[in-house]
């Protein structure tokens, strides 16, 4: 595989390795070996796509993301611009099809779910299973940009700084999404007969 | 697929499509266009608020006993729509442009507003201060007739000599006390009668003083007035250098003198 060896592209940071790149196209191996699982993963989590689908999104996004170098902005993290492209082209993909897109329900692992589970304080003894179906259930029932928010904070687990530059939303205002999100979620739950601690 | 092969798949589209990075120009251009346009979308909003407050500040509201209309009908009619719509435009592409710069998405909204509504109000009233309001409107009124007749504007409501209400630049004073040429803001000229009736209290006419009238015409191009009020009260072009005329308020000596002026002609 090219000159550049996998050791190589773990001593490194993004940052180095996205100036490396622009001397060096063959290092953008590097950026695509960190970034392919994880992105992957998200680009299922925000469209119903079947994998060799979202392969071809992803391949799409790294290439999207090999012509828009020199704009990267060395003040904000990599993996959140990353992620902003990749959910841009997905939105642009969506709207070209005019469908929104929606979440593919398989996509919500367990550990993700017990995640967001423990942070809305689910309280009493509910099957863990059961409680997964709930979640799930409920989760593909919210509306944007509360689900997109859920999937971020929760699924992807990024930070609130980090949503907000995926996004390109303030801060603040994705304090009040994920607030917003959690409430719907409750009442949801509640109508499901699962209790929380709001 | 695993990792490698995905990756080699990647940069073998690159290599055989010869997919290269925009230049980094490219992204700069794009960015001092988004915050140039801001910045001057910004500056217009400033201008519209100059106006705003310029339009406001000369109310009219001195000239209001003689109108004979009521208080509801008099703020209506001296609300400056057009300055008000123009402002919500400069705003929204303002907030457009700052939002869509690479951080602009980062601002919270109350510091985001101070950026683009405060510094242009700030601004806007610095501008009336110095007198670009005023300077602004003159121009507008002299190079854009269809300016003259917007709503909110005061040249129109002023150039209705047949129903008393004349203004213009005074071109010479013949006789201190009693007449003076005038041009109006069509660039018609006018022989004002007003005599020591016609000068509101404490009021002195001057060569290229712009007047406002209420009065009744008396010839072709004559014109006799019972009240002769300065064009502007606050924020004159060149207020710094020139005379200030400072606020009038009407007696009711003076409210009497005119009624008396104006029944005279009917």
């Amino acid at each position: 595989m090219r000159h550049v060896h996998e050791d190589i592209c773990n001593e490194k940071s993004d940052t180095d390795l996205i100036r490396l790149t622009l001397q060096d196209k063959d290092y953008f191996a590097c950026v695509i070996y960190r970034y392919e699982a994880r992105l992957l993963r998200y680009i299922r989590r925000i469209t119903d796509v079947a994998l060799e689908e979202a392969e071809d999104i992803l391949q799409e996004v790294f290439i999207k993301t090999y012509i828009n170098l020199h704009d990267f902005d060395e003040t904000l993290n990599f993996s959140s611009w990353i992620y902003r492209i990749a959910r841009n082209h997905v939105i642009s993909m969506h709207r070209k099809r005019m469908v929104r897109p929606e979440g593919w329900l398989a996509n919500m692992d367990d550990s993700s779910l017990e995640n967001l589970a423990g942070d809305m304080d689910i309280v009493g003894e509910v099957d863990a299973a059961l409680l997964g179906e709930h979640l799930r259930k409920v989760i593909n029932c919210l509306q944007d940009p509360y689900k997109e928010i859920v999937i971020l904070r929760f699924f992807e687990e990024k930070e609130y700084k980090e949503i907000s530059d995926i996004m390109k939303i303030p801060m603040g205002t994705v304090a009040t999404y994920i607030r917003r999100a959690k409430n719907q979620l409750h009442k949801k739950l509640q109508k499901e007969h699962i209790n929380t601690v709001s | 697929m695993n990792e490698k092969d995905f990756a080699e798949k990647v940069l073998n589209k690159i290599e055989n499509e010869h997919i290269e990075p925009k230049p980094r120009w490219s992204f700069f251009v794009v960015h001092y266009m988004l915050w140039s346009a801001g910045i001057f979308a910004a500056l217009l909003l400033s201008v519209a608020v100059t106006l705003i407050v310029f339009l406001v500040a000369n109310n009219e509201w001195d000239v209001y006993p003689f109108l004979g209309i009521g208080v509801f009908s008099f703020i209506l009619s001296t609300i400056p729509y057009i300055w008000i719509v123009m402002a919500c435009v400069f705003l929204g592409v303002t907030v457009y442009n700052v939002r869509h710069t690479r951080n602009g998405y980062q601002y919270n909204t109350v510091p985001f507003a101070v950026i683009v509504l405060g510094i242009p109000v700030i601004l806007g009233g610095v501008w009336f201060m110095v007198g670009i309001g005023d300077s602004v409107d003159d121009a507008l009124a002299k190079h854009m007739s269809i300016y003259r007749y917007m709503p909110g504007v005061r040249h129109a409501k002023w150039d209705m000599p047949e129903s008393g209400f004349l203004a213009g630049e005074i071109m010479s004073i013949a006789d201190a006390s009693a007449s003076f040429m005038l041009k109006d803001f069509r660039g018609r000229e006018w022989r004002v009668m007003f005599g020591d009736a016609g000068l509101a209290e404490g009021q002195s006419v001057e060569e290229y003083m712009r007047v406002r009238m209420i009065g009744r015409k008396t010839g072709e191009k004559e014109f006799t007035a019972c009240v002769v009020h300065p064009w502007i009260i606050y924020g004159r072009a060149r207020q710094f250098t020139g005379m200030d005329y400072g606020v009038r308020t009407v007696s009711e000596r003076e409210r009497v003198r005119v009624a008396e002026c104006l029944s005279r002609g009917m």
